[in-house]
């Protein structure tokens, strides 16, 4: 052909043609590669021959020429693979993967294409021959593919090839094209049957192999009359075998089902090449039935009786039919034919193949495909029978979505203008409203499918699986009937298959293990989709023995995916979630494990896609669930509109934890700054802070000229942000009352204080101290919060892509047009958590204790004022409630002050008292911290509360002279008196001694002290030295085991969180000292949960103590030391 | 290279349009229709030469900040100006803002030089001739002066290669 043709397409066929294209070369990919590996594939040959007709007829269509010829020559090589005239070679394969990689070249069109590409014309005519020649048994591709193979290749069709004349055929007689059609409809519902009929409880039997027989009776009636030999043997042999079952001469078992399968899939086959199906081995198949008939031997008619009125019942078909050759053209006018005779068929999938077409919008679901249903059709068969169905290209759909779109915005216009005219009544503008939301409700609704176009091919899935893996599998189906967008049903097709396979493989055991476990030899699976609020919940639930967590955890050890310590801190569902890990799955060391995570980050990844999440429960023994959420569709999502500067933003709702409002000068939420990002405080979470006003202020900067280059800004970013947590934090000191004590603290972090606040003076001229809107967003597991200047409203949006060349910007999934035709950005939260660098804790949540440096512990301090001025901290650990009181409630007992708390009546002492601290006049609200541990009520009275701050002080020697005062520290550039709150308990209760004087301690005990918290090392020390110990310290496990080396100890008291060597370590270390077997550990800790307790009882601590209960330590101490282990639980927890 | 196909023709109809205080064009086929000015949304992040979105009848287009493009200081024209649409051919939904619409102008091919032909004439004229090389396919000499031909097919491309407006244009 002349290859300088102009070429013209239209770009919208263009686009069709190439959708088409690589959906197709995607199978045909895929196909080669399976049959390459494993050639007795032969039911891809199908699919493979389909494959390559598409392309071919799509080619044609936009007039790509040389793609016709190599999609023509391949199609026919499958054509003859399939019938077995020709076979799979290694020579074949090399030349059939040229054709395909040829065929990709040429189908290749640029959008602008004004003539075709340039293509060596000789080697599409060397390839075309090349694979013709394989048709003919010679493979070659002159000087390119290797040599033909001479060998007899692969034996995969019996067969033995017909004669070359036979190949050609008429076209068929439209009766023909009539049989064809109703085979196939026969055999569509002639599968469910035969699964139901598997299951011999079923009390329809009977009926259902009436029916059975019906379908297969017509078949062979058809076949018949048309001379197809095959088929009608085929066809009477399983006719013969359901009237086996029927009479009870033969088992209705799972075996005769696999076979009846069989059978009927490869009668598909032959239906769908009626042409040629007295050329396909039916041998296997044929033997496998007459062996069925032939066991019952004593009970059937002999197999004998029952084959010959296959052949003696009628008259040689020779008589019938003319000899096929003199009626049949060449193969090359065949093709055609065929294809004009079952259009629908091109993308009716065989239920055998493996091959799924890519995710595409242009195959049609294949139950909306089945023609009208004739009288034989069974009731059962399934909701895809519907007639009237029209199929639309989904880019027309998409484009009525945005016309619906308009309408709406042309509607929102209407209504403004109307509204402000008051020319037209109410009635019309309502009118107008509900028509349009119909509209827009109804196009979607186009795109919606029940998801039994997705469960549908499970039953045969599990079926086969079961038989495969001997086991056995009942599938169970909830709620199919719930509809989902197309697009996301084709993208979590591939996921469900995956996770039911997996339930398959892995979750069910062997019949005999279930029985050993006490269950029913059968698992079961169960597949339910419901829907959720705005999401549909897709569970994939099996019976079987669960997932092993301890051996996850073990495996995540070994391959380093997590530490020890992070492990430690993983829930349950967590800890499941790791198989969700890329990698994690591909070690195979634990056995029950191997394979189950298997591509099941694939999984993840594909629900990330499409906005889904996946969660996985196990019960050990008791089965896994997979649970998936999915939105209901892509197209329109609720969107919460905030402003940011002059523009709006739309933050999807799925994304969307919860809105707060921060004022500043409030200590229960606030903003604050650790060493390198803002925080958020709520409710004792601390979450990172990003600021959507400096995250998005180029846009705001547009005008002032000329924005920096991308990096350049982002570093700027970090400036502006750093510098406007500074300004705020002053701004919030300058306003409300107590000067907010982080401020100075966090200035003093802040790194990049440079020219670059232009815009933020700006912005704090005109925004003094206002609250922030915070809104607390979701990265997948995690949460942030972003400011935003203003929320506008939350509204349903049509989401749009965003411009392709801008794909690339990782903090907006889409753009959409809002009512008043502006244009409103997506905000992808978990882009803007990646470009933001926020860093999360270790936690799915950043928690106090997480939110650390590395390698010293910090604690949490408590901020208050006792008096007008002196600042003091208490650990927040120490104090189980804070109470605010008005003056009024106070109730003077004697010399005592009291207040009920609680209905409780409790004693309150003035801090300042205790601290000998100057008197004034209290204000009208103050602060009672009631301690945690005190045997009668007792509040401390202080004046105010600063704040709460995450810290690892330098401790230095009390400010104060006072007992109770431990030590103090410069926070924020102030002294801060730390004070030890059991202490001063003791001091209101002079009648209590220290709880050390009850439980008599050894006096000059020497005691190691590991802990790497200066604070509680100073005030541990104190407790014990008050006590009558002496005391050696040392800051971290290491430090300590010296320690124990080289000294003797009579007991060791450690923390458990330490860096370099943590207590667990260290105490596995001493019990490994054959001179300290005896030793006295005891754990003192922040951990208290009963998990932790074991853990450190495993390691070697003979007891364990939660911080900081002062008389129970002591008493724990002392027993310790006269030789009373106290048992595990006895330990004695810190809320007790 | 994607050289326009109808090179053959005598005359080229080239639409001009004024950025600042110079004169550019474009084949006008490549043109799908200018309108007035229209709000356009800011893309934060977006690539400098990147100016934002418009919505155009219910259908989106990227606004290229062509000033940027070619190394001009940036326009205050501002909502003065006109939005000049592309076909679909030349990307994928893409606009630019101009400060003036010129004449529809039949250019011979005698009269445009090509910027690789080494007839660098009138490079005096054309603001920063290193940046720009890129886009232009042709200086026209006019009888009132310069016109300078770009090819905006290759406005998206330079765009997303983010040319560094800082280096050139701005005299700092």
């Amino acid at each position: 052909m002349d290859r300088s043709t102009p070429f013209h397409i239209d770009a919208a066929l263009l686009e069709l043609f190439r959708a088409e294209v690589e959906t197709h070369m995607a199978a045909l990919n895929d196909g080669l590669l399976v049959l390459e590996k494993d050639p007795s594939r032969i039911e891809l040959f199908e699919a493979l021959m389909r494959a390559a007709h598409s392309i071919k007829g799509a080619a044609r269509i936009v007039g790509v020429t040389p793609a016709v010829e190599i999609a023509h020559a391949i199609e026919d090589c499958f054509v003859a693979l399939r019938k077995g005239s020709a076979a799979i070679s290694a020579a074949t394969m090399d030349v059939l993967f040229h054709g395909v990689d040829l065929l990709q070249r040429v189908t290749q069109i640029p959008d602008d294409a004004t003539q075709l590409p340039d293509l060596d014309a000789a080697e599409i005519a060397r390839i075309t021959q090349a694979i013709a020649g394989c048709v003919a048994g010679e493979p070659a591709v002159p000087g390119a593919a290797p040599p033909p193979a001479s060998a007899p290749r692969t034996d995969v069709v019996a067969e033995t090839l017909p004669d070359k004349s036979m190949r050609a055929t008429a076209p068929a007689p439209p009766q023909l094209q009539d049989f064809v059609i109703e085979a196939r409809e026969h055999l569509a519902v002639v599968c469910d049957h035969l699964l139901h009929l598997e299951k011999s409880a079923d009390s329809d039997a009977t009926q259902r192999i009436q029916q059975l027989l019906r379908a297969v009776h017509s078949i062979k009636g058809g076949a018949g009359f048309f001379g197809c030999r095959a088929v009608e043997r085929l066809a009477h042999l399983v006719e013969s075998v359901l009237e086996g079952i029927e009479r009870g001469d033969v088992a209705q078992e799972s075996a005769t089902v696999d076979i009846l399968l069989a059978a009927m899939d490869r009668l598909a086959v032959l239906v769908d090449d009626i042409e040629h199906s007295d050329q396909w081995d039916v041998t296997d198949v044929v033997g496998r039935l007459e062996a069925l008939l032939a066991v019952p031997a004593d009970l059937g008619p002999p197999a004998s009786d029952l084959r010959p009125p296959s052949s003696g019942l009628r008259p040689p078909s020779s008589a019938l039919c003319p000899p096929p050759s003199d009626l049949r053209p060449p193969p090359s006018d065949l093709r055609p034919s065929t294809s004009d005779l079952r259009p629908p068929s091109s993308d009716l999938r065989p239920p055998t193949s493996d091959l799924r077409p890519p995710p595409s919008d242009l195959p049609p679901p294949p139950s909306d495909l089945r023609p009208p249903s004739s009288d034989l059709r069974a009731p059962a068969s399934g909701p895809g029978d519907r007639s009237g169905t029209l199929r639309i290209p989904v880019g027309l759909v998409d484009r009525l979505m945005t016309l619906a779109g308009e309408l709406v915005l042309v509607r929102n216009q209407t209504r403004r203008s109307i509204e402000a005219s008051q020319v037209l009544p109410g009635p019309v503008v309502q009118r107008l409203d509900t028509v349009t939301a119909e509209f827009q409700e109804t196009i979607l609704q186009t795109r919606m499918q029940p998801v039994s176009n997705l469960f549908g091919k499970f039953p045969r899935l599990v079926r086969d699986l079961g038989r495969q893996l001997g086991k056995q599998i009942e599938l169970e189906m909830v709620g199919t009937e719930v509809e989902l967008d197309k697009t996301i049903l084709d993208l979590i097709s591939d996921p469900l298959t995956h996770l039911v396979r997996n339930s398959c493989d892995h979750g069910i055991e062997s019949p005999e293990d279930r029985v050993r476990a006490g269950k029913s030899p059968a698992g079961r699976v169960t597949l339910t989709a419901r829907h959720l609020g705005d999401q549909i919940c897709i569970t994939i639930a099996d019976d079987g023995r669960g997932i092993d967590a301890a051996a996850v955890r073990r495996k995540a050890l070994e391959s380093g995916v997590r530490t020890a310590d992070e492990l430690a801190r993983l829930d349950e569902k967590d800890l499941l979630a790791l198989i969700l890990l890329p990698g994690f799955s591909t070690a195979s060391t634990v056995t029950d494990l191997s394979g189950r995570g298997v591509g099941m980050d694939v999984v993840k990844t594909n629900l990330a896609q499409v906005g889904g999440s996946l969660e996985i429960d196990s019960a050990p023994a008791r089965g896994t669930t997979f649970t998936l959420r999915l939105p209901l569709t892509l197209a329109i999502i609720p969107c919460l509109l905030v402003e940011c500067g002059t523009q709006r933003y739309a933050i999807p709702q799925k994304d969307l934890e919860e809105l707060v409002c921060v004022y500043p000068g409030r200590s229960q939420l606030r903003i604050e700054a650790t060493a390198d990002q803002e925080v958020v405080r709520l409710r004792g979470l601390l979450l990172p802070l990003v600021r959507a006003e400096l995250l998005l202020a180029a846009g705001a900067a547009e005008d002032g000229g000329r924005r920096a280059e991308d990096g350049g800004r982002r570093a700027e970013d970090g400036g502006r942000r750093a510098e406007d947590g500074g300004r705020r934090a002053r701004r919030q000191g300058e306003g409300e009352a107590p000067a907010e004590p982080s401020s100075e603290h966090r200035t003093s972090n802040i790194k990049h204080r440079t020219s670059k606040g232009r815009e933020g003076e700006a912005r704090e001229g005109e925004a003094p101290a206002e609250p922030v809107l915070v809104a607390i967003v979701k990265s997948g597991s995690r949460r942030f919060g972003l400011t935003v200047d203003a929320v506008v409203t939350s509204e349903e949006i049509v989401v749009k892509p965003m411009h392709s060349s801008l794909r690339h910007l990782p903090i907006y999934s889409g753009v959409t047009i809002l009512g008043d035709g502006k244009v409103a950005l997506i905000l992808n939260c978990e882009g803007i958590a990646r470009h933001a660098r926020v860093r999360f804790g270790s936690d799915a949540e950043c928690t106090p204790h997480t939110a650390q440096h590395a390698g010293t512990e910090t604690q949490s301090l408590l901020l208050f004022r006792p008096g007008q001025q002196d600042r003091c901290a208490v650990p927040l650990t120490m104090i189980r409630r804070i109470v605010m009181l008005q003056r009024s409630q106070f109730e003077r007992v004697g010399e005592r002050l009291y207040a009920t708390i609680d209905s409780v009546p409790t004693r309150l002492v003035p801090m300042t008292d205790l601290l000998d601290l100057p008197r004034t006049e209290p204000p009208a609200v103050l602060f009672a911290l009631l301690p945690r541990h005190t045997d009668q009520p007792l509040g401390f009275l202080v004046d105010d509360i600063l704040d709460t701050v995450e810290t690892s002080v330098e401790l230095g020697p009390p400010a104060m002279a006072v007992p109770g005062v431990v030590g103090s520290a410069l926070m924020d550039g102030r002294i801060t008196s730390l004070v030890d709150l059991s202490q001063l308990a003791c001091r209101v209760d002079a009648s209590r001694g220290p709880a050390a004087t009850r439980v008599p301690a050894r006096a000059g005990a020497r005691i190691l002290l590991v802990e790497d918290t200066q604070f509680f090392r100073e005030l541990v020390k104190g407790y014990l030295e008050g006590a009558g110990y002496h005391v050696v310290t040392a800051q971290q496990g290491a430090e300590g085991l010296e320690a124990i080396q080289r000294h003797q100890f009579d007991l060791v008291i450690s923390d458990l969180e330490m860096p370099v060597l943590d207590g667990w370590g260290l105490a596995a270390a001493v019990r490994r000292l054959p001179e300290c077997a005896h030793l006295p550990l005891l754990a003192l800790t922040t951990l208290s949960s009963d998990e932790d307790r074991r853990r450190a009882i495993a390691c070697g601590f003979d007891a364990f103590q939660v911080k900081l209960e002062r008389e129970g330590f002591l008493a724990c101490v002392a027993r310790l030391l006269r030789g009373e282990l106290p048992a595990p639980r006895e330990g004695g927890s810190a809320d007790d | 290279m994607t050289e326009p196909a109808h090179a053959a023709c005598d005359h080229r109809l080239i639409c001009s349009f004024w950025l600042d205080a110079y004169r550019f064009g474009v084949d006008a086929a490549a043109i799908r229709e200018v309108s007035a000015h229209t709000a356009c949304t800011p893309i934060p992040l977006a690539p400098p030469a990147v100016r934002g979105y418009v919505n155009l009848r219910g259908h989106l287009y990227l606004v290229l900040d062509l000033p940027s493009l070619v190394g001009l200081p940036a326009s205050d024209a501002g909502a003065s100006g006109y939005l000049i649409v592309f076909q679909a051919r030349v990307g994928e939904s893409v606009a630019v803002f101009v400060d003036r619409i010129g004449d529809m102008v039949a250019i011979g091919e005698d009269r445009i030089d090509r910027p690789k032909d080494g007839a660098a004439g009138g490079g005096n004229e054309a603001p920063s001739q290193t940046c720009i090389d890129d886009l232009v396919v042709g200086i026209a000499r006019l009888d009132d002066g310069l016109l300078t031909i770009l090819e905006p097919r290759r406005f998206l491309p330079a765009m997303a290669r983010g040319i560094n407006v800082e280096v050139m244009g701005r005299s700092s």
